[in-house]
Formats: structure tokens, sequence, C-alpha cells
């Protein structure tokens, strides 16, 4: 019985992008409050992992990636033949 | 045709064509796709122009057609291949299902709740990224840097549920534990 409560790191873990979306139970959701609440790994992975996620979608503000000048140039051909086409 | 006087597709290529580039290459990690990606979305831009009646900017109505692009991409990627789910070597856990010593995590000596604009996190972000199975960035990208949520990604990739959870699940293990080896100093 007891067992049962008790939440795993792996299982935690994964219970984390669970809860992001609201698709834990009532009982997943204390199980894994519980856990965190006494795993001080667990509570790493979730503010690290929460972390990168935040960040990520701003990685393009930090890119130097660039198109070829050749490759821009076509293109800007391409726009210019299929704008004036008709 | 009045919708040419706010659409200058002339300058598209000078103003948004770097922008739309790095955008691109960051989700989808491959240079000859993104520039497809780019060079697509101007084009159905210019085919959609009698769409644009100005409440988005030009820019921004680039960037939409472009993340769709971006997604259909990932969908045509996604296509045809077998989602099986395959056990993978890399151990987190150990048979009691708690963390391993070696790929614990550590404390990061950074402020987790603050955003972090150093241009090596990103460096590193993205060649960790790359290191994950397409499979898996796919569904990354998709959550978490397109922002959409798993019922749609299931179905634009044609993923059951609990593959996906899975997919998210050892994304997650893999660029933490990348992040903590290559970018963090933990002295």
């Amino acid at each position: 019985m007891m067992k049962q409560l008790i939440l795993t790191c792996k299982k935690a873990t994964y219970y984390i992008s669970l809860r992001e979306e609201g698709k834990l139970s009532i009982t997943q959701k204390l199980q894994l409050r519980g856990h965190l609440a006494v795993c001080h790994l667990c509570k790493l992975f979730q503010q690290q992992t929460a972390f990168i996620t935040k960040n990520a979608p701003h990685t393009h503000n930090h890119s130097n990636a660039t198109l070829s000048k050749e490759k821009k140039e076509k293109m800007g051909k391409l726009i210019k033949e299929i704008t004036s086409g008709n | 045709m009045n919708t040419i006087k706010v659409l200058n597709p002339d300058q598209w290529v000078t103003k948004y064509a770097d922008l739309l580039y790095a955008y691109s290459i960051v989700r989808v990690n491959d240079a000859a796709a993104s520039e497809d990606i780019v060079q697509e979305t101007f084009l159905s831009a210019w085919k959609a122009r009698d769409t644009f009646h100005g409440e988005a900017s030009e820019k921004n109505w680039l960037y939409a057609i472009c993340k769709n692009k971006i997604i259909d991409y990932f969908r045509r990627q996604s296509s045809g291949v077998a989602k099986i789910m395959v056990r993978e070597e890399s151990q987190y856990f150990d048979d009691a299902d708690h963390w391993t010593s070696e790929r614990q995590p550590n404390n990061w000596s950074v402020n987790y709740t603050h955003p972090i604009e150093t241009k090596e996190f990103y460096s590193v972000l993205e060649k960790c990224k790359q290191k994950l199975k397409d499979i898996q960035q796919a569904v990354f990208v998709m959550k978490y840097m397109e922002d959409i949520d798993s019922d749609e990604i299931c179905k634009v990739l044609e993923l059951t549920p609990s593959y996906y959870w899975v997919l998210i699940h050892r994304a997650k293990l893999h660029l933490r534990n990348c992040l903590e080896k290559n970018w963090v100093n933990l002295s």
C-alpha cells in the first residue's frame, strides 16, 4: 500500500512534464509534490529543465546563422519573377 | 490588388531572409532544409497575399507562415518512420529507478528563474539538441520552442500519447545532462 504511494525518481521526472499540461490525476499530483519536497535531485531536474525550456525559444536571437549572398540573390530573383509575373 | 501597397516583397529578402533563416535553422538543424523553408515562406506569402489585411505586421505575418513551414517539415520527416519504443543505452536511473551517481543532477551556478543571455548557453544548447534523435528533437522543438500542445503534436507527428511523453522525458534527460557536462562550470 505504502509502496504504491511512493514515487520513484524515474516516474517523478516523467510526471513533471505531464503536470505542465495538467495531465496528472489528483493522486499523481500529490505524489509528485511529496516527492519533490524531499528529493533534492528531482527538484534540481525540475528547475533545470524549466530553465532550459523557458530559454530555448530565444535561441535564434543568439544565432549567427545567415544565408549566403548567392542564395539570397537567387531568392530575390525568384521573388521578382513571381511578383512581376502578371 | 491593393494589398501590394502594404506588402513589400521586393524588400523581403533584405529585411527578413536572415531572420527567418536563423529562426528555422535552430529549430530544424539543417541548413539546406532551412533555406527551403525561407524560400517557401516567401513564395507562400506571395500566393496568400490577398489574405494579408495588415492586422499583423508584415514581419509577424511572414513569421507565422515560416512557423507553419517548420511544422510541415517535421510532419514530412516523421511520416513513414516507424515509431517504436527502443530501449536506450544511456541509463539515468538504476534498477530501483533512482538517479545513478554519474548522471544525477548537480547544482548549476545560475538563477534558474532568470532568463539567460549568454551566447555560450545557446550554442551549447544547440549542439546538445543536435545530438537528440530526430523525433526527440521534433517533439522538443514543437512543444517548447513553438509552444504547441501535446495533443496537436501527436496528431501532426502520428504519435501515441504514451510514446510522446516518453520522447519528451528522454529529450529533457539528455539535454539537461548534456548541458551540465558541456556548459555549466561546476567548480
